[in-house]
């Protein structure tokens, strides 16, 4: 049973990784045609190429296309940094019994129940009544953090460890107040959460495309950006390349905000 | 602890209102506030952005519910996401499960969900195209069906259809179906299947009653997640499935068309298919129990 579940895990994460190999090796390719086999291999896509009617860019040589990633990876951050200590304090509070904790929960969980168009559309109609006239890349952050905190709280609350509140009280008893409690026991004790809730509500607010499309101005996020594209023009390997480069850039910051979070919270704690 | 009656002791102790105070406000403020908005505006007619309290009416819905299209657009949009939503959980399921009580080393599993997370640091749409390398007329699949020499010329039928609609969809809610069951499973403990055999349970009696009923409210938030995600999705099925029309893309074209009441009455309608299923999810198993005791 054991090796059957094992094939049957490992052909499911091939068919996964199958585009993302495609897009990466396709990436690379020197023409135009998006499926295989390649001919030629080239950067052409990445840094662009002399021809005789002038210099066509490449997506590292194109300043709108990387100001679409600049402002896909600056929302996200944002959206992340914010998100995060919200779904921290949320799952830290939802251990204790307090009056409305179910109302509070059902409130933070209808952030994804919403449909999106309703919550792009609800949020135009908002800004129009409160007199919000231009939109730009910012408007839309509100509903990424709404969007993204049910989905780390889930994942956080799942994971929280019942023994943390004993922890919590008996460095209470011995005197410490609730600052000292929470960045020497609570904090270290659930480092792993907040971590995988950043990464997770950062890669969310990456994809997110139904929401921003309403209330975005501008020159967009990359969802935005290559929806807008696709409506008007063939799919070209440019896109893979926008592809690849995204997958490098936010495993990159990933691994520094990983990094930094466990230190940042070791030295908090020793 | 010490009853203390000065304001420190007032916060102490009521310290979880404050807390809980700065998401409460952002949800009431970009959640609640937008989707109330949206049902407000649904009672006006006409053209308008901003709500009119003066002028409310129920037209709008009157005439969504007396067009027969709105029944078909329906049928279809429940259809589809609750197929994608029940599929998805075939495909997650059995990688949780492996995941969770079959692969031993606590280190390998969070490499293999990393390497499943991977893939969305791709944007969806890219994705998306990659897979018309996949199951274009030139692609994989039919260049391995050619050269095998299972059919005689490319078979243009996997793109753009339904089933191009579901393989899509499946492929980017698979980690929102898979995480919260690999989360409730990951909680049981396997010894609990030895006691179940050993009380005299068969292998698929203790599976059923002890592994699955204690998966259920994973199994039931995934649901809940991939549902959400596929019904309210507008662009998947327009780019990639042209000929069905979903209760979204219904909204949108209004949207666009600057028609926002009907559009909000179209919303509505859908709000309120949403809520009805998932409460009917919600009433299978007692969520919050799971996540806070």
């Amino acid at each position: 049973m054991k090796t059957l579940l094992g094939i049957y895990t490992a052909i499911v994460l091939f068919i996964f990784m199958l585009p993302i190999i495609l897009i990466i090796v396709l990436s690379f390719n020197a023409e135009q045609n998006i499926a295989l086999p390649i001919r030629r291999f080239s950067l052409y896509w990445y840094v662009g190429q002399a021809s005789i009617t002038g210099f066509r860019s490449g997506i590292l040589n194109d300043p709108y296309i990387l100001k679409v990633i600049s402002n896909s990876i600056s929302l996200g951050v944002t959206t992340a940094l914010i998100a995060t200590p919200l779904v921290t304090v949320s799952a830290l509070s939802l251990r204790r019994k307090f009056h409305g904790r179910d109302m509070f929960f059902y409130i933070l969980l209808l952030g994804f129940i919403i449909p999106p168009i309703i919550s792009g559309l609800g949020m135009n109609i908002l800004y129009k009544t409160i007199g919000v006239r231009e939109y730009s890349l910012w408007t839309v952050l509100p509903l990424h953090i709404v969007y993204t905190v049910p989905f780390g709280l889930i994942l956080t609350l799942a994971r929280f460890d019942p023994e943390m509140i004993e922890y919590e009280n008996a460095a209470r008893s011995l005197g410490a107040n609730e600052i000292r409690v929470f960045s020497k026991i609570t904090l270290p004790l659930i480092r792993a959460e907040v971590i995988s809730a950043f990464i997770f509500t950062f890669t969310l607010s990456l994809g997110e495309l139904l929401r921003s499309s309403f209330v975005i101005a501008g020159i967009g996020t990359i969802p935005t950006y290559v929806y807008n594209q696709m409506s008007v023009q063939a799919p070209t390997p440019k896109w893979f390349a926008l592809g690849t480069l995204t997958t490098i850039i936010s495993f990159a910051l990933l691994m520094v905000v990983a990094l930094f979070l466990t230190r940042r919270i070791r030295k908090i704690t020793y | 602890m010490p009853q203390k009656t000065s304001l420190k002791g007032f916060l102490s102790r009521n310290s979880v209102y404050l807390m809980i105070l700065p998401p409460l406000v952002i949800a009431v403020l970009f959640m609640l506030a937008p989707t109330v908005s949206v049902l407000l505006l649904s009672f006006n007619k006409g053209a308008g952005v901003t709500f009119d309290p003066t002028r409310l009416t129920f037209e709008n819905f009157f005439a969504i519910l007396t067009r027969p299209t709105t029944y078909i657009v329906l049928r279809d949009t429940l259809g589809m996401s609750l197929l994608a939503t029940f599929m998805t959980f075939m495909v997650a399921f059995p990688v949780s499960y492996f995941l969770a009580f079959k692969v031993e080393n606590f280190r390998l599993q969070n490499v293999i969900t990393f390497l499943l997370v991977i893939p969305y640091w791709v944007d969806w749409s890219i994705r998306s195209i990659s897979w018309l390398s996949i199951l274009g007329r030139e692609g994989i699949v039919n260049y391995l069906l050619l050269s095998l020499g299972l059919t005689q010329t490319p078979i243009a039928e996997l793109l753009f259809t339904r089933w191009t609609l579901l393989i899509i969809w499946i492929q980017t809610n698979v980690l929102f179906m898979l995480f919260p069951i690999y989360l409730a499973l990951s909680r049981v403990d396997p010894e609990l299947l030895d006691v179940a055999q050993s009380l005299g349970a068969t292998p698929s009696r203790s599976f059923y009653h002890v592994t699955f009923k204690l998966a259920l409210p994973g199994v039931i938030v995934g649901f809940m997640f991939v549902f959400v995600s596929t019904i309210g999705d507008y662009v998947t099925p327009s780019l990639w499935a042209g000929g069905l029309q979903m209760l979204g893309k219904t909204v949108q074209s209004y949207a666009w068309l600057f028609q926002w009441p009907i559009a909000s009455a179209y919303g509505v309608l859908l709000l309120a298919v949403t809520m009805a299923i998932i409460y009917v999810l919600l009433r299978v198993v007692n969520i919050k129990k799971v996540f806070y005791e």
